[in-house]
């Protein structure tokens, strides 16, 4: 029966195949002489397939191959930042955040008569904090972000003959991004929170200033994450079950 | 290794063209693309030298429709023939489900033959596959050169040369001017699916 | 029940029970003497859809121009895009799993297990591969709006999510 099944796909196949490449004639049938027995040789011993595999991950043992050094003199005091800022666009993981947060803490002493510099390195500060706090769930501005102000702050160094104004006009576009960041997330946030409050029927919260807002969601900010990851799975999984249901429907008809 | 997805109702199916440098791999899979183009829909791939040798592989993909309310897949490949990208072979030949070995008909050749046909047995064996099981067909190429004078084996010379234990379907071909080049793919196609569906039965 | 191509028994029981995608591989079956196949992955359709809906959310979303999952042969699981993407698909599917091959290859001849990162830089577009398992290869096409670094997390968010699954 089964050599009667394999001759019938066979069949089926072979004129699939004549359908298709169908006016190439086919050569007086060759002799059939493959059998599946037949001495075979001594078998190799099966050979262990692939080795375990190494999914890829962020955190490899690849990280910034700099060692950094607190209050390390250098020509350039940026260096290092430099070179973190650099490894930041390749890679993100907690010990490169951690160096990045830490160099730019000591160039803040560095540089705390500095008050342009010093609020620049705040607003990476800032930045940095978010996207350590968050990694995946950052929002994709936040590195967009981060260079962007990081290249505003190279640009005051580099040019020291820059008049004031037009340094403090470059602060002032990357303190304008950096709110205009801090609405997205927030709106983000609030938009799926009063979606939970409609699910459980609690309040809305009260729209006090922005101030207020940030203080608060910084607070319950991982609970709230947490609470939008699981509204958004069912969300979509709904639409998916719809989606299908419609398909379905459709045909049908 | 086949791949089947039920839920799109399609099997892809991986078809190797293997043998010796310069033996018309290649030329097979570029005959059946140019002849057959405006019927299949897939596109031609090759990565090659310049010198126009095969450097990595060549890809041609094309559906042959529905069978038994499965659309199957075929992926034809062929490998570099030169002896030293043995690696490169081992990699093309990962999930293959079916073999097209070209042998070159030339006299000059045979040796190339052998060791290729060795060599194709050596890298299945490392996915635990047995060149005696896997579905598999013979194709003597370059019999368009006998006319030239050029001094080629014979039909049964091949066959003893190198399908005695094999016992492979065999064609003599010529891949430059298409002579049983889709004759041999057709039987390579069939006998890849009908092993196939052997194979799932086994399972069940 | 008429055996499909590939709908045999087997197949008819896993097709009853949802069963979405099957990777199979040959193996030699010592005891009965002979060459079986088995399924080195199996999804169900529940799994399928999950894929798809991670895939999307994690990657598609944050503004991943294309995304393939395939098979170390070549074979395409799951493609999704922005809806800009005109690429053929099958032939990137078929150059990536060679690639990679060759990549890891290359790797074991240095004596390393495997590179953490295959990333190609294009002006425009970049690709970047992921293993997911010992059968599964991510794929990304990111235009340079996004840092590497970010797609990274991402796709690392996105595999273990997957590896979750199965």
């Amino acid at each position: 029966m089964t050599q009667k099944k394999d001759e019938t796909i066979t069949t089926e196949v072979i004129s699939r195949l004549d359908e298709l490449f169908g006016d190439e004639k086919v050569a007086g049938d060759s002799e059939e002489l493959f059998t599946p027995q037949g001495e075979p040789e001594t078998e190799p011993e099966p050979i262990a397939n692939n080795e375990s595999p190494q999914p890829d991950q962020p955190d490899t043992h690849q990280s910034s191959s700099r060692e950094l050094k607190p209050a390390e003199a250098s020509k350039n005091p940026f260096s290092e930042l430099d070179a973190i800022v650099l490894s930041i666009e390749w890679e993100i993981t907690d010990e490169i955040m951690k160096s990045f947060i830490d160099e730019v803490n000591r160039l803040k002493a560095l540089y705390r008569n500095d008050k342009l510099i010093s609020m620049f390195l705040q607003l990476h500060g800032t930045i940095g904090k978010y996207i350590s706090t968050n990694k995946a769930q950052s929002h994709p501005d936040s590195i967009r972000l981060l260079n962007s102000a990081y290249s505003g702050m190279k640009s005051v160094l580099s040019s020291p003959e820059m008049p004031d104004a037009e340094k403090k006009k470059l602060l002032a576009a990357e303190v304008k991004k950096t709110k205009e960041l801090k609405k997205k997330i927030l709106l983000g946030k609030s938009t799926a929170s009063s979606f939970n409050q409609s699910a459980t029927s609690t309040a809305p919260p009260t729209s006090a200033n922005a101030s207020e807002t940030l203080v608060k969601a910084e607070r319950s900010k991982m609970a709230l994450e947490q609470a939008v990851e699981e509204i958004k799975a069912t969300v979509r999984a709904e639409i998916a079950s719809l989606k299908k249901d419609l398909k379905a429907i459709m045909s049908n008809l | 290794m086949a791949l089947i997805n039920p839920k799109k109702k399609e099997v892809q199916v991986k078809l190797v063209y293997y043998g010796p440098g310069r033996g018309g791999k290649t030329t097979n899979l570029e005959y059946i693309y140019e002849k057959f183009k405006k019927r299949i829909t897939g596109k031609m791939t090759t990565v090659k030298t310049y010198g126009d040798r095969t450097l990595f592989f060549d890809f041609l993909p094309f559906d042959i429709g529905v069978i038994r309310g499965y659309n199957v897949r075929m992926q034809l490949y062929t490998v570099p023939g030169q002896v030293k990208y043995s690696a490169t072979r081992r990699l093309v030949l990962r999930g293959v489900d079916g073999i097209v070995f070209v042998a070159d008909s030339m006299v000059l050749r045979k040796k190339m033959n052998r060791l290729s046909l060795k060599d194709l047995q050596d890298n299945l064996a490392t996915f635990n596959k047995s060149i005696f099981k896997i579905p598999l067909v013979m194709q003597y190429n370059k019999r368009d050169l006998e006319k030239e004078g050029i001094p080629l084996l014979s039909y049964e010379a091949m066959e003893r040369d190198l399908n005695s234990r094999l016992k492979a379907p065999a064609f003599d071909a010529s891949a430059i001017t298409g002579d049983n080049v889709v004759a041999t793919m057709k039987k390579a196609i069939s006998l890849t699916v009908a092993s196939l569906q052997k194979k799932l039965e086994l399972r069940g | 029940m008429k055996g499909g191509l590939v709908s045999l028994q087997f197949l008819n029981s896993r097709l009853a029970n949802g069963l979405d995608l099957i990777l199979t591989r040959t193996y030699f079956n010592a005891a009965k003497g002979d060459y079986r196949m088995e399924c080195t992955v199996e999804f169900d359709k529940q799994q399928f859809d999950q894929i798809e809906n991670i895939l999307n959310e994690e990657l598609i979303e944050t503004g991943v121009q294309s995304v393939l999952l395939i098979d170390l042969a070549g074979n395409i699981i799951v493609s999704l895009d922005n809806g800009n993407i005109n690429h053929d698909i099958y032939s990137l599917a078929a150059l990536a799993a060679g690639n990679f091959g060759a990549v890891n290859a290359m790797a074991k001849i240095i004596g390393e297990e495997d590179f953490s990162l295959l990333f190609h830089k294009g002006e425009k577009e970049s690709i970047n591969f992921s293993k997911v398992t010992e059968d599964l290869l991510l794929l990304t096409i990111f235009s340079k709006d996004l840092s590497l670094g970010f797609l990274r997390l991402k796709v690392a968010e996105a595999i273990r999510k997957i590896q979750n699954l199965i």
